[in-house]
């Protein structure tokens, strides 16, 4: 019997996608939105969602630049972001030596 | 959540992270071809010596090395604009070769200009740093070959201190072909089949 609270791990990173997107930022110091798009296999659509609920919960921040006029948006993890996806991990480990 | 699944979140983590390192892979366009100048630089040196040609000319080695340099610093600019993503691995590399690579021109220009470091003590010196470069650069891809290429680089200068004739000038450059235009190209096989 497992007595983990699977409730104490972040909502916000506990999504496949969410959880790639912020594997994937914490090994770069910032990537594109077509990088992030190419790397988790992800439409246009559905990946724009998950970075916003990343982006709101203060986990990554956006920045939008242009380029020759082509628009660039480039995301990077902040302070809080990297915290988070370490506590997540720390979380993971501590259920695995349970 | 299981222990299996926990499991299998860790796991997909590290894949995720080892599979983004990989986009650091190096192209080794710039291996190849200031390994390529070099070893022209080098062969310059040699022919002349040896059948008393006028390719033994310090402006050799000044378009050689500006033609280098004009390259280099042309595609990091331009790279700047079309990397898809930016990694602290791929920051460190640029600057250790970018660092590695100006301390070879002022050894080979100023210092030998000025008249503090004997020509034959080129060679040596510049496998030294460039066996430096290689080890830091094989630590951050965490490649044994390239580790290796840094034994080779230190053990070829070891050896050149104690050849003191034009020799050495052939054994570089033939050093040039074997630990960097060729792990260049492999660089380079090695990076088309990852943009595959």
């Amino acid at each position: 019997m497992n007595d983990f609270d699977y409730q104490q791990l972040d909502d916000v990173i506990h999504s496949r996608i969410r959880l790639a997107l912020m594997a994937l930022l914490i090994s770069v110091e910032e990537a594109e939105f077509n990088f992030l798009k190419e790397k988790v296999n992800a439409t246009d659509g559905n990946l724009s969602v998950h970075l916003k609920k990343l982006e709101e919960a203060n986990y990554i921040s956006v920045k939008k630049e242009f380029i020759d006029r082509k628009p660039k948006t480039v995301y990077s993890l902040t302070k809080t972001g990297i915290k988070a996806f370490e506590l997540y991990v720390a979380q993971l480990e501590k259920l695995i030596k349970k | 959540m299981d222990d299996r699944t926990a499991i299998d979140e860790l796991v997909f983590i590290r894949k995720v992270i080892e599979d983004s390192k990989r986009s650091v892979v190096e192209n080794g366009k710039g291996y190849i071809l200031w390994g390529i100048l070099v070893f022209l630089g080098l062969m310059s040196v040699y022919l002349g010596y040896v059948f008393k040609l006028p390719t033994n000319s310090p402006w050799v080695w000044v378009v050689l090395i500006g033609f280098g340099w004009i390259y280099t610093l042309a595609s990091v600019f331009s790279k700047k604009h079309e990397k898809h993503v930016r990694t602290f691995a791929a920051k460190i590399l640029n600057s250790v070769w970018i660092s590695a690579g100006l301390s070879m021109t002022i050894i080979g220009f100023i210092a030998t200009s000025s008249g503090m470091i004997n020509g034959l003590a080129l060679s040596p010196l510049m496998s030294t740093v460039l066996g430096a470069a290689y080890f830091i650069s094989g630590t951050v891809y965490d490649s044994k070959w390239v580790k290796l290429l840094a034994l080779g680089w230190w053990c070829g200068g070891i050896a050149m201190f104690f050849i003191a004739n034009i020799v050495q000038i052939l054994i570089m450059a033939l050093m040039m072909l074997a630990l960097q235009v060729i792990p260049g190209f492999i660089f380079y096989l090695s990076s088309k089949k990852e943009i595959k």
